[in-house]
């Protein structure tokens, strides 16, 4: 729990119990009802976002061929069949690799340009961070069109190339504003004490801005490769005959053939990206463990919105 | 000067060089014919990339293709028009080998997406069905495509629910409202509608009246209509699912679903059954011409064409018939299409498409 | 800082100053300027452009007239904002009350709770898309469902292929971010305003409309930058569960440029949803600040 929560509610519950004791059981079962609807507001949003994938992923130890009731009884062919499909195989090598080079050339621009943008002052930097952060207004979909439209008028033939280099244009922004939040959140003062102190500008970024930003790298990190991964509208409009993941499955509904193997495909996507984000939670909780943990963490997640 | 202000200058040359390279055009493909493969018998390497409909490159009909040729990388892709893959040709989705259809590849000849090829090079071309048709060729006669499927268009209906089927005019049965589809094709849907309501005399080439006439029929009664399915396959599972039990569409498509144990029956309506003709040919920008060529050749081979009256379609080479289990052999006949309305590009095709975009947008 | 009193050092630290930003941020600059805004005036530069199988050459304005005058278009883009905004005000609906019962109520659970809004976002949107359409079929779950337990006796065939459908999945696709911006504004909030609200008399219907919401209208006006311009130009779910009722723009431009092959009319209708889009984002904007301002 954070440190503000805990310090506002300490005032009232000083002086509740005196009060509480006179109350009456009808005004204390009114009392609960607030926790009653909290807890079923939480389990509907829980439904609605997690539960059709959950029955996808339950019927997709389902023995029959239709994706419907009654339960048929289990098996592991699905599975089985999405393993020796080489187009999925191939969609969910695709994909990752996009995604790993997206995520390490996003990192790479994205810090540098957060750097350049919150530390530095130079002529046209407002300019520049408006190009920065406009690139996140503008819809995927108009990005993919005009990806089409340039490749096409510069005679670029279409290939996982241009799909990585247009998701690295609409990814990298994010870095840049994930790791410019972390940056304007900690003081310059420490880094020119390290440097007044002594520090070489390489002592100085290795042992007093890496560990201030490391929290941030590893968010941006995640959510780089999420977007890459996830990424359908600049991937189908800018891709060749290699398809993506979400292209794949996306050629396959639009055919609306609803085979049980993308159910298994998707399942275990689901699990990875599962594990993914909850690796990643225990990573930035090490991360941030001498500055408040939780704190620190909830503070990323809300810090570029505000 | 001011110091500051060079990147923008920079900044502004970069922008104009980018404006002029967005305002030239693409490099034109090559047009010449493309030259045959010196060593025909040898199997194909490298990379194939094949941009199709979904229902011409079944991994059935791909099986023995990809066993006696084992070291190639197929690579499929699917389009649901040639509209469709002209646009995605043009835009710089390259293909080695692109499936045309007569009655609609108009939009990928006039960008020059695709080369002449070379019929010697493809073993019987000459007794292919349409082989000698000028649709084939391009006015200085060169062959443009081998003719690889043809196929009957009627109705499809589910024989557990519908029967008595005799007309287009079903398809707007109300017992069947909410039931019934069309496929999402803009020829078939205004020309089979036309027929089924009696507007018109040509379905292939109606005016402009009796295109609006069709369209506001359409309108009226959408409905109708559970969906209007943009594939083969899409329409087969409506009828999977149960959720169309009637609708327009070939034989290729009611024998898959039969296949997939759907009650499925092709109906020839007494208005007259519409035919198509496909074939397939290399792109201007294809790489791998010897396994392109490869593949041509398969297509036209008789083991292919049996596969392809097996699946419901007329079996373009007479040396397939005799593999063709007898049941089917009269529908895979070539000759069981003489009767039929060709599809042809209309002269108002743009009316038809735009008629059919206002009744698929409703 | 030290002051620059030799002119010598003064024309180094200058020379200085601009080679580090230089370093810093030449790459990501170039690559914006020559994928972001370099098919942005590509897409521009097309959508004044004569097509080219028109016969014509020359620039025009007629792509852009073609898409307004089109009676169609603009009844395609009157579903659009009907299905867009229905989507918003519905996460908005579910979004804060979320956001209240995590800043406020959730103790312990407040971080294992963000974790999961983070997942939802994580998991694919196809996969989710797929996943409703398992559901809401004629023979899906809820379908079946309903009819094993014998509430309905024959399907209800508007579930799927339908505006409702394309709701659904778009009301349940960005609810991470409607949620996040609303919950970062209430954490933000002194929660003693709310024990002052109520010694002062206040009801909690009283309390939610002239404190709560008020103080965190401004990340309301994020969360709908955020969210609704995506689910304006979407055009996955449309096309995968929309069927015949659910079309909106996103697919215009889809079919413009990918069906019809018609590069300029499909630049031009992009250009229009982008403009449409900036227009919006620039009014969030002002109302997230102007409120900002206020409190």
């Amino acid at each position: 729990m954070s440190g503000a929560t805990a310090a506002a509610g300490r005032v009232p519950t000083a002086e509740q119990p005196p009060v509480a004791h006179r109350r009456s059981l009808g005004s204390r079962i009114r009392r609960r009802v607030p926790g009653i609807a909290s807890v079923l507001m939480i389990a509907f949003a829980m439904l609605i976002m997690f539960g059709p994938v959950l029955m996808l992923a339950l019927f997709s130890f389902n023995d029959s061929s239709i994706i419907s009731l009654p339960w048929e009884g289990f098996t592991t062919r699905w599975y089985d069949e999405a393993w020796s499909t080489p187009e999925a195989r191939d969609a969910i090598l695709n994909s990752l690799v996009v995604a790993a080079v997206v995520t390490a050339g996003s990192l790479t621009l994205g810090t540098l340009a957060a750097w350049g943008l919150t530390r530095l002052r130079f002529p046209g930097r407002g300019p520049l961070a408006g190009l920065h952060g406009s690139v996140l207004v503008v819809p995927w979909l108009i990005i993919g069109v005009a990806g089409l439209i340039f490749f096409s008028e510069s005679g670029v033939s279409l290939s996982l190339t241009t799909v990585a280099l247009m998701q690295l244009v609409v990814t990298f922004p994010l870095v840049v504003a994930i790791i410019s939040a972390g940056l304007v959140r900690f003081s310059r003062s420490v880094e020119e004490a390290a440097i007044d102190l002594g520090a070489s500008q390489g002592q100085m970024l290795r042992y007093v801005v890496l560990p201030q930003i490391a929290p941030s790298l590893a968010a941006a990190a995640i959510f780089a490769f999420a977007w890459s991964f996830n990424n359908f509208e600049v991937s189908f409009f800018t891709g060749g005959f290699e398809q993506t993941f979400p292209v794949w499955v996306f050629s396959i509904l639009r055919q609306s053939e609803n085979l049980p193997m993308v159910n298994a495909v998707s399942t275990v996507i689901a699990l990875a990206q599962v594990i993914v984000v909850f690796a990643g939670w225990r990573l930035m909780k090490r991360l941030t463990r001498d500055r408040g943990g939780d704190k620190a963490l909830t503070e990323l997640l809300t810090g570029g919105t505000r | 000067m001011t110091v500051g202000s060079r990147p923008m200058i920079l900044a502004v040359a970069l922008l104009a060089v980018l404006a002029l390279a967005a305002g030239c055009g693409r490099d034109e493909g090559e047009t010449a014919v493309a030259p045959a493969p010196k060593d025909p018998s040898a199997p194909a390497t490298g990379t194939l990339r094949f941009f199709a409909y979904g229902d011409t490159m079944t991994d059935e009909m791909l099986a023995p293709f990809l066993k006696a040729n084992p070291d190639l990388d197929l690579q499929k892709a699917s389009f649901n028009s040639n509209k469709a893959a002209a646009a995605k040709l043009a835009g710089g989705f390259e293909a080695d080998v692109v499936e045309l259809c007569t009655d609609e590849m108009e939009p990928i000849l006039i960008r020059n997406l695709i080369r002449p090829l070379d019929p010697k090079a493809v073993k019987g071309f000459d007794e292919l069905a349409f082989s000698d048709s000028d649709d084939v060729r391009d006015e200085a006669g060169h062959v443009l495509f081998v003719p690889a499927s043809a196929g009957p268009h009627g109705l499809i209906v589910n024989t557990d629910q519908v029967s008595g089927v005799d007309s287009y005019a079903d398809l707007f049965d109300p017992q069947y409202a909410g039931n019934a589809a069309l496929e999402s094709s803009p020829l078939t849907a205004i020309g089979v509608t036309s027929m089924g309501i009696g507007v018109g005399d040509d379905p292939m080439d109606l005016s402009p009246p009796e295109i609006d006439e069709v369209k506001q029929y359409l309108l009226d009664h959408r409905d109708q209509f559970r969906d209007f399915p943009e594939s083969d396959a899409s329409m087969a599972n409506l009828f999977k699912s149960g959720e169309a039990v009637i609708a327009d569409g070939g034989r290729g498509t009611t024998e898959a679903m039969i296949r997939d144990g759907v009650p499925a029956e092709w109906v020839a309506p007494k208005e007259g059954v519409l035919s198509w003709v496909c074939g397939l040919a290399i792109t201007s920008s294809a790489e791998n011409l010897d396994a392109a060529y490869k593949l041509l050749n398969y297509y036209a081979s008789p083991e292919a064409q049996a596969i392809s009256g097996e699946q419901g379609f007329v079996a373009m080479t007479p040396k397939a018939l005799p593999l063709i289990p007898p049941e089917l052999r009269q529908g895979a006949d070539p000759s069981s299409l003489e009767t039929a309305i060709p599809e042809t590009q209309p002269s108002a095709s743009d009316l038809y498409d735009r008629a059919w975009q206002e009744v698929a947008a409703g | 800082m030290e002051a620059a009193s030799l002119p010598v050092r003064h024309q180094r630290r200058r020379g200085r100053s601009l080679l580090r930003p230089l370093a810093f941020m030449a790459a990501p600059t170039a690559l914006l300027l020559i994928l972001f805004l370099g098919p942005m005036i590509a897409m521009l530069v097309i959508s004044l452009q004569h097509g080219v199988l028109s016969g014509d050459s020359g620039f025009t304005l007629s792509n852009f007239t073609d898409v307004i005058g089109d009676p169609l278009y603009r009844d395609v883009a009157w579903t659009t904002v009907q299905i867009a905004t229905i989507a918003m005000l519905i996460q908005l609906c579910i979004a804060v009350p979320i956001a209240y019962v995590l800043a406020y109520k959730a103790g312990r659970f407040e971080v294992p709770l963000l974790l999961f809004l983070v997942l939802a976002d994580e998991l694919n949107p196809m996969v989710r898309i797929y996943a409703w359409r398992m559901l809401l079929g004629r023979e899906g779950l809820i379908n079946e469902g309903l009819q094993r337990i014998g509430l309905i006796d024959a399907p209800i065939d508007a579930l799927l292929f339908s505006k409702f459908a394309v709701i659904v999945v778009l009301s349940t696709s960005y609810l991470t971010y409607t949620v996040i911006p609303i919950y970062a504004a209430m954490k933000a909030v002194d929660k003693n305003l709310f024990e002052a609200a109520r010694d002062l008399g206040a009801g909690w219907w009283t309390t939610t409309r002239r404190v709560l919401l008020p103080l965190i209208a401004p990340g309301i006006f994020v969360s709908l930058l955020l969210v609704y311009i995506p689910l304006f130009t979407d055009f996955a779910s449309p096309t995968l569960v929309g069927g015949t009722s659910g079309y909106m723009l996103g697919q215009v431009v889809n079919d413009l440029v990918l069906e019809t092959g018609d590069l300029n009319g499909g630049a031009a209708m992009s250009l229009l949803m982008l403009f449409a889009s900036g227009i919006f984002a620039i009014i969030a904007y002002k109302l997230a600040k102007i409120r900002q301002l206020e409190t």
